[in-house]
């Protein structure tokens, strides 16, 4: 203990006394600790505290699914799911949703969880301040119940305790509250951004629809139950389903995952691609910090061995060497935190509504930032400590005698120097492909002209549009009005916005042929006549729909090429129910619209006309204005014209569509910039050591340098001499990043677009970048060996 | 007579590089007994150094029977050379060797906390043996603020500050003017009366012939003893 507080005391004050080499090593550090705090802050957010509910890992997701990304269960399926399975203590059926809160205070449009009644005993809790749903209240006709989250009843209501048993207003109905969640709450699986939660209530056709996939199943295993043998009895079920409804049900499958798996799957490579990237940063940053630890030690091998005489042994010269680099790496944590602080904050402003909101510095991150710190000790300090402790004392207590490491260090320092450029150039590549991806993305045409164009989601209560028929008419109202608005060029509705989050998708039959076999799957939307037009959407064939008109679609490029190759399918039908019809006449063919993602490849789509006398419901729709100018000027107009229709009705989500876009990548953008920032710590990291050691090379060679000039020595091959050397080491680091970048390019496959992981151009960038940077390391230290004058060279010793 | 503190027996060093074999000490038979003052003179080359570094167990011999203190210090670990120079050993280098970062008084120290003692304890002991050696007023300063002979001053006194068996110095006035040369002789004269067992390299014959007993070495080999008052040839 004592000799501890010796050796802290002695490093903290021989760390003032270089502070250059003290700052500089608190700055390496502090960049490869802060890159592995904001990162492993970022996945402790994601993936951790995501959820919050007892014993999250028997929180399962119970669905079917045929294709990647349909894979939501009907009514009829859920409700046989639930009737059959014997592997869950409950089940629930869960669908996001929104309603119209009204009363005091502006109107509002609030995030709904519709959910089944079980919904709050799979999850495990019960309401703070009242109760949860009651079997009654699950009823498709049941009486009306509202449970609010903790923060919304804080927000909305100012924390009423005496809210409970009280009614608000939901869509036009007084709604009672029947309970308050407690605080956190979240279970993140379609309904993890809900401010309410009310019961699950279906329209007559979606509870006979077994076709109609677009609810969530989420189940709490029973105690001891194998999730594995919860999925084979799930499978059996979907595909007895499958069996006995071939029409609807053909090809699906059972599929039981956590939702915390489930939730994070999507983050999960590109969160643990970031992982392995700042440990690489981290390992670079070390890798210098070990070189410089190794320099200052051949230079302070005198003293190193004054201690040994005076009978410090092994341990005690380690220890102390160790207090130096932990004391560093104290600071080095202290300053990444500084760093990851910001980061954070950027990081947070670069993907808006993110799930890992919170605040940008928090007890997790100070215990990230400080562990990596220690982990960093390991990696930095404990190569030189052990080195520098072996000295050979009878030579360097001599007078005259000058620390150099020996040979031993030398290769040390330059073996680590080569693995700090084989890291930085397989990071760099993983950069380079991340970020030639992102720029593919930019250039990606998502099917409709975004700019001048702006949006807003309205739902209207069914207390007040309780038919079709008055829907269709407040919507037909409304278009009109908003379109007389200043600005406006035209005007349309929508009932799933492109990249607004949500598709529906159907199973349909075409004309001539039979109704056996497998249906194949679309996404439909309903759109009013001037959709087209407002989204700049072209139509390629055909025309688009006229006012009131019904029993007539529009089919994407992709549908019509996936029945009628190069062939015109205006006037050919289809049928979302059967043989029996109703069919629709497709009437014209637009382009490909990206309605999921950026990303992610258009599939067939399908438009109906919403305003058709004939059609369902229209609860909920989303405006599109094009305007003259800029889209958000569109906003005061568009919010009067509804004044003017229904004050009660709030306007919702009105962004901008180019916005929408921006939010869309968001993501890609963070993961481009992350991956960027690293690679350049990197590329910065590995030429300051390639030059440290260079430079090193040089000092300890000064004499040698003045005696090869003194025997005639040109400038050329003294710099022949040092570069050579330099790029050796270089050349071996780059060949070894190499492999590596290509071996391990395989793992951000998933992350990829439009470009392949062995993409030559990022890799030969990479190379020519990382190559002119370490020449430049190498030939600055060379020239100025270039100007040693042999006659001080060779009386310096 | 009493045991000797130190006693060599055929130590050989030999140094190999590539093809070449280098007899730096060839046949050494040496004892040093307690309180006695003993110089180890020669020309450069001839193996003072070397020696100095065996006794010290900075270095090991090639063959040969070291005894320190009644203890063989052939075969020891690493660990357990440190611990004997720490306790039996004090040094005196003849560049001072002070840590330029450390005060007078923390250098001092310096053995004393390799051995562990107590913090009251190696206060009280580092401030006495610089009022041994006329330094306690510069206890706080750093040796890059003290002269020559000062810094040698506070050398002789961290070597003395763990008491030692023996202080090997090393060419003590080498890198002193005359002056400070006589005044740290002075010094180890001083030291040497109150008991201490001194054994000191030199090449200076002036300084050589203070001790009570001077070993000339030539070519690695003890080519003569002389003691202060009488000579005999080995």
């Amino acid at each position: 203990m004592n000799t501890l507080f010796f050796n802290l005391r002695w490093a903290f004050r021989s760390l003032l006394h270089t502070p250059v080499f003290s700052l500089t090593v608190i700055l390496t550090l502090g960049l490869g600790i802060g890159a592995n705090t904001t990162v492993f802050s970022l996945m402790e957010r994601r993936l951790l505290r995501s959820m919050s509910v007892p014993e999250p890992s028997r929180l399962m997701v119970v669905t079917e699914f045929k294709d990647v990304g349909f894979d939501n269960l009907s009514w009829p399926d859920y409700r046989d799911l639930e009737r059959e399975t014997q592997s869950f203590s409950a089940l629930a059926a869960v669908a996001s949703g929104s309603v119209n809160l009204t009363g005091d205070g502006d109107p509002e449009r609030v995030r709904s969880g519709r959910v089944t009644w079980r919904f709050f005993d799979v999850a495990g809790v019960r309401p703070f301040l009242g109760r949860a749903f009651t079997e009654e209240e699950g009823g498709q006709n049941g009486p009306k119940a509202v449970v609010l989250t903790h923060a919304f009843w804080k927000r909305r209501f100012g924390a009423d305790p005496t809210l409970v048993g009280r009614s608000i207003r939901l869509d036009g109905e007084d709604v009672p509250v029947a309970g308050v969640l407690p605080e956190g709450f979240r279970v993140p699986y379609q309904v993890g951004s809900s401010e309410v939660f009310v019961p699950l209530r279906l329209a007559s056709d979606q509870q006979e629809q077994r076709g109609s996939h677009f609810l969530g199943g989420i189940g709490r295993l029973k105690p001891g139950v194998d999730p594995k043998l919860a999925r084979q009895e799930v499978n059996g079920i979907i595909q007895r389903l499958a069996a006995a409804y071939p029409n609807t049900n053909a090809g699906y499958q059972g599929k039981v995952v956590s939702v915390q798996e489930e939730t994070t799957r999507n983050a999960r490579p590109v969160l643990f691609a970031l992982t392995g990237a700042v440990l690489f940063v981290l390992l670079i940053a070390c890798g210098n910090v070990a070189n410089l630890l190794l320099a200052r030690s051949a230079a302070r091998e005198r003293e190193i061995s004054i201690r040994a005489a005076l009978g410090a042994d092994r341990q005690q010269l380690m220890g102390q060497m160790l207090a130096e680099g932990a004391l560093l790496a104290l600071f080095g944590a202290l300053a990444g935190l500084v760093l990851a602080r910001y980061a954070m904050v950027g990081l947070l402003t670069l993907i808006p509504r993110s799930p890992m909101d919170g605040p940008a510095l928090d007890g997790p991150m100070v215990a990230i930032s400080l562990a990596t710190g220690f982990l960093s000790v390991f990696l930095f300090a404990l190569l030189p400590a052990w080195q520098g402790s072996r000295v050979n004392l009878e030579s360097s207590l001599r007078e005259g005698a000058k620390g150099t490491g020996g040979h031993a260090q030398k290769r040390l320092r330059r073996a680590l120097v080569t693995a700090e450029v084989a890291l930085a150039t397989t990071l760099l590549a993983g950069a380079g492909l991340m970020i030639r991806s992102l720029s593919v993305l930019q250039q990606v045409d998502p099917g409709f002209q975004s700019d001048r164009v702006l949006t807003a989601a309205i739902a209207l209560p069914h207390a007040k549009y309780g038919t079709p028929d008055l829907q269709r008419d407040f919507l037909d109202r409304l278009l009109h009005r908003a379109r007389q608005s200043p600005g406006v060029v035209s005007v349309a509705a929508v009932d799933t916005l492109p990249l607004g989050g949500s598709t529906s998708t159907s199973t349909y039959q075409l004309d001539g042929q039979s109704g056996d076999g497998e249906s194949p799957h679309t996404q439909v939307l309903e759109v009013t006549p001037a959709y087209f037009e407002t989204m700049g959407i072209p139509l390629l064939r055909g025309r688009s729909f006229q006012a009131q008109e019904g029993g007539v679609a529009v089919v994407s490029a992709a549908f019509a090429n996936r029945h009628w190759p190069g062939q015109d399918p205006t006037g050919h039908q289809v049928s979302f129910d059967g043989s029996e019809g109703p069919w629709l006449s497709i009437v014209g063919v637009a382009g490909n619209v990206h309605t999921k993602g950026i990303a992610q490849a258009p599939g067939p789509q399908l438009y109906r006309p919403m305003l058709n006398p004939a059609g369902g419901a229209i609860g909920f729709f989303t405006l599109t204005l094009r305007g003259d100018a800029s889209p958000e000027a569109l906003t005061p107009g568009l919010k009067a014209a509804l004044r003017e229709l229904d004050p009660d009705l709030p306007l919702s989500q009105v962004r901008a569509m180019p916005a929408i876009i921006e939010q869309d990548m968001s993501e890609f953008r963070a993961q481009g910039v992350l991956f960027g920032a690293f690679g350049l710590v990197a590329l910065l990291l590995s030429g300051v050591g390639v030059y440290g050691v260079t430079s090193f090379l040089v000092t300890q060679r000064t004499r040698e340098i003045g005696i090869r000039m003194a025997l005639g020595a040109q400038i050329r091959d003294v710099l022949h001499l040092i570069v050579s050397q330099g790029v050796r080491t270089l050349a071996l680091g780059l060949l070894l990043g190499l492999g590596t970048a290509l071996l391990l390019g395989r793992l951000l496959q998933s992350q990829l677009y439009g470009i392949t992981p062995q993409d030559p151009l990022t890799h030969l960038l990479v190379l020519a970048t990382l190559g002119f940077i370490g020449l430049l390391a190498c030939l600055i230290p060379a020239l100025r060996a270039a100007r040693v004058d042999p006659a001080e060279a060779l009386r310096s010793e | 007579m009493s045991d000797p503190i130190i006693h060599l027996e055929s130590i050989k060093k030999v140094f190999s590089t590539d093809e070449v074999e280098t007899h730096a000490l060839s046949e050494v038979h040496l004892d040093i007994r307690e309180g006695e003052f003993v110089s180890i003179a020669g020309p450069s080359g001839c193996g003072k150094s070397t020696l100095l570094s065996i006794l010290g167990l900075l270095d090991t011999p090639t063959s040969g029977t070291y005894v320190l203190n009644k203890q063989a210090a052939s075969g020891l670990k690493l660990s357990e050379r440190a611990r004997i120079r720490n306790r039996e050993i004090g040094f005196i280098f003849q560049s001072f060797n002070l840590i330029g970062d450390l005060t007078v008084f923390e250098n001092v120290e310096l053995p004393l906390v390799y051995r562990g003692m107590p913090a009251a304890e190696r206060r009280t002991r580092a401030l006495n043996v610089l009022e041994d050696v006329g330094m306690s007023h510069r206890a706080r300063h750093l040796p890059s603020q003290l002269s020559g002979g000062q810094q040698q001053r506070v050398a002789v006194a961290r070597a003395l500050a763990g008491k030692p068996s023996i202080l090997l110095a090393d060419e003590p006035t080498g890198n002193l003017d005359s002056a400070n040369g006589e005044s740290v002789m002075e010094l180890l004269k001083e030291l040497h009366r109150r008991g201490s067992t001194i054994c000191m390299v030199t090449h200076d014959t002036r300084f050589a012939h203070a001790a009570d007993r001077t070993v000339h070495l030539f070519d690695g080999r003890i080519v003569s003893e002389e003691e202060a008052r009488k000579q005999h040839t080995a």
